[in-house]
Parts: structure tokens; sequence; C-alpha cells
């Protein structure tokens, strides 16, 4: 399986893979954590260290996701994050396929946004917090989103 | 007067392309008790199928659009052109959700006025034998075997009227044939349909 989403750096390594799922809106991180077991079980195993799983209203972020844990590292608020590409629209109507747009949108403005003016926003705590803002900004040169279409 | 509607009909209101006015008066006509509208139940999904790939065709673009930007930024001195093609994205996200909700409402409206022709083990049966002799694709196998099992079953002797956009596919003698073996007549137009009456000339 491969994720929705992957980032590459140079020599097409890849930093951080994405999934983008609607139609849930997950009670607490161990529902995630099911998902993510859930998803191992089914063959997908990201192989990057970093994951992310973005909900229509949160996201999740495991780092170093070979150690095999289920629980994420990190959940956010992505309402806040979205709203530039999603505008005031109710994010649970949603459809993958425009959230997955939006997602990837967010991805290409963060990452040619890593001079630090973006981390400022409180929003980004878990992106600077997980070490995925270094890893992205050490390779921000050389840059690839691919979406899976 | 029963008119027979399939997949392209609910792509024509649903993006809105140059029939739509004629569609609109379809469904009118239909909501006044002047025809009665039918619509195979495969197509509801199949309009499903038309949203996915447009949609795909939308998100390879937002892809190479990423491509661009990022080419462009390199380029100290156009950075500025790259910032004009910021809200791309969001305008391209504009479109998918809007012709999503277009689709729910057209299905919506189909629902509550028009006839739906399930797709049951006959129907099944009769499109198995239209893959035999490769006459259609199987989706417009479907539509096809859908649309003569309604014609077949339906009584009395009101006027039946087959209608897609799709001339290239269903434009042969054989499908003619058949279609005129269950008293049907087929349309290329929506806008011919939506002006005919019982008393219309069969020749459409």
């Amino acid at each position: 399986m491969h994720p929705d989403i992957t980032i590459y750096g140079p020599g097409q390594n890849p930093l951080l893979s994405v999934e983008v799922l609607t139609g849930v809106s997950p009670p607490d991180s161990n529902w995630v954590a099911e998902f993510r077991q859930h998803m191992v079980k089914r063959g997908f195993e990201p192989i990057t260290n970093y994951f992310l799983l973005i909900l229509p209203d949160k996201g999740f972020l495991w780092r170093n996701v070979k150690d095999s844990h289920m629980q994420p590292d990190f959940e956010f608020d992505m309402k806040l994050l979205l709203e530039p590409f999603l505008g005031k629209r109710d994010v649970h109507r949603i459809s993958e396929q425009a959230l997955t747009m939006a997602v990837y949108g967010w991805l290409d403005e963060l990452t040619t946004a890593l001079d630090g003016t973006a981390m400022n926003n409180d929003a980004y705590g878990w992106l600077v917090s997980s070490g995925l803002y270094d890893l992205l900004k050490k390779n921000s040169s050389m840059i690839l989103i691919e979406a899976r279409t | 007067m029963i008119v027979i509607v399939e997949t392209n009909f609910l792509v024509e209101v649903a993006h809105i392309r140059t029939e739509v006015a004629a569609c609109d008066l379809l469904i009118e006509r239909c909501r006044k008790g002047e025809l009665t509208l039918a619509v195979p139940a495969c197509s509801f999904t199949e309009a499903w199928h038309v949203w996915q790939s447009d949609t795909k065709v939308l998100r390879e673009h937002q892809n190479k659009l990423g491509e661009l930007r990022r080419a462009i930024r390199s380029r100290a001195p156009y950075q500025g052109l790259s910032d004009q093609l910021t809200n791309i994205p969001t305008e391209l996200i504009n479109i998918v959700e809007s012709e999503k909700e277009k689709v729910l409402q057209i299905q919506q409206r189909l629902l509550d006025i028009a006839h739906i022709i399930p797709l049951d083990i006959r129907i099944l049966r009769h499109l198995l034998e239209l893959q035999a002799v490769a006459l259609l694709e199987p989706h417009d196998g479907a539509v096809l075997a859908s649309v003569v099992q309604y014609c077949k079953e339906s009584s009395g002797n009101s006027k039946k009227v087959f209608v897609t956009k799709d001339a290239k596919d269903f434009s042969k003698p054989d499908i003619e044939t058949l279609l005129n073996s269950v008293s049907c007549a087929i349309s290329y137009s929506f806008e011919a349909a939506s002006r005919l009456d019982e008393e219309t000339d069969n020749s459409i």
C-alpha cells in the first residue's frame, strides 16, 4: 500500500508519509492507535520515520515509526491549518479527494515557509518538537511532494 | 410519455454542461406529471465514477502545479509569479466539492420524482448476453439491459424514448433494433427530448 502523500528529500529519499482519512471522528488517541494497528496488519508500514495521519479536523504524528509503537506522539488541530484551502465549509462533509488536495496544498505551502515565519504559529508546536521541522528544513532545497491520484 | 435517461443526464446537470436547461425542463415536466422519467440504478454509481475520474484529473493538475511553483520559486526574480498561483489549489478544491454536491443534489431530485430501474438478475443475465456479442462496454451494457427490461415491463401505450448523449457507443443498428423490439425510440439530445410529447412522431 502506498501512502496518499509522500514528501521526498534529495535523491528521492522519503522523509514523510501522509495518510488522509475522512468519515471518522475519533473519540481519542486510543482509537487512532487501533486504526494504525489495523493499517499495519493490512500491510501498510510507512517507509519513513515520520508518519502523519490527517483527519478532517485533527492530525496525528508518529515519529520513529519503525519502533512499532501505535500511540501517536503528537495530536493537533487541523481545522485552522486547512482553513486557507477549505474555507468555512463543514469539514465532516468533505470528500477524501478534496481533503487530500487541501493537505497537499498545506504541505506545499508549509515546506516553502521553513524560514521560521510560519513556525512562530502556536499551531506548529508539534512540528518543531517532533524534529520534523528540522528534517524538512535540512532538505528544503530539493523537496518533492508526491500525491497518489 | 416515458423518457429514460442514463449517467450522462446526471453528469449534464451536475457539471452544468451545455444541455443542462433541457435536463431541468425534463425534470420539471416530470414533476408536473407531463412525462415519466426513468433512470437505471447503475447510472447512480456510474455518476460517481465520472466525478472521481474528473477529480483525478484535477488532482494531477494540482500535483503538476505544485512542481511548477517549486520550479519557479527557485528562480528568485520570478517568485512573484509563483505567488500568483497560490489560490489555484483552493479553487480546484471548490470545483471538486461543488461538483460532488451537485451530483448529490441531482441524485436526490431523481430519487424524489423518477422511476429507478433496479439492477436485478434478469438485467444481469441480459448484460451477459450483450457482453457475449461485445455490443457495448459493461457499464453501457448495463444501461441498455436496464432500458430494455424496463420497456418490456412498462404497461400501457405510452411512447418510450431512451435519451443518451453517448451517440458514439449507442448509435448502432443492432442497438436500435433491440430498442425497437420493445417499442422504444432513441435520442441523442436532451434538448430534442425535452420538446417531445405524446403526439410527436417517433423519428427523433
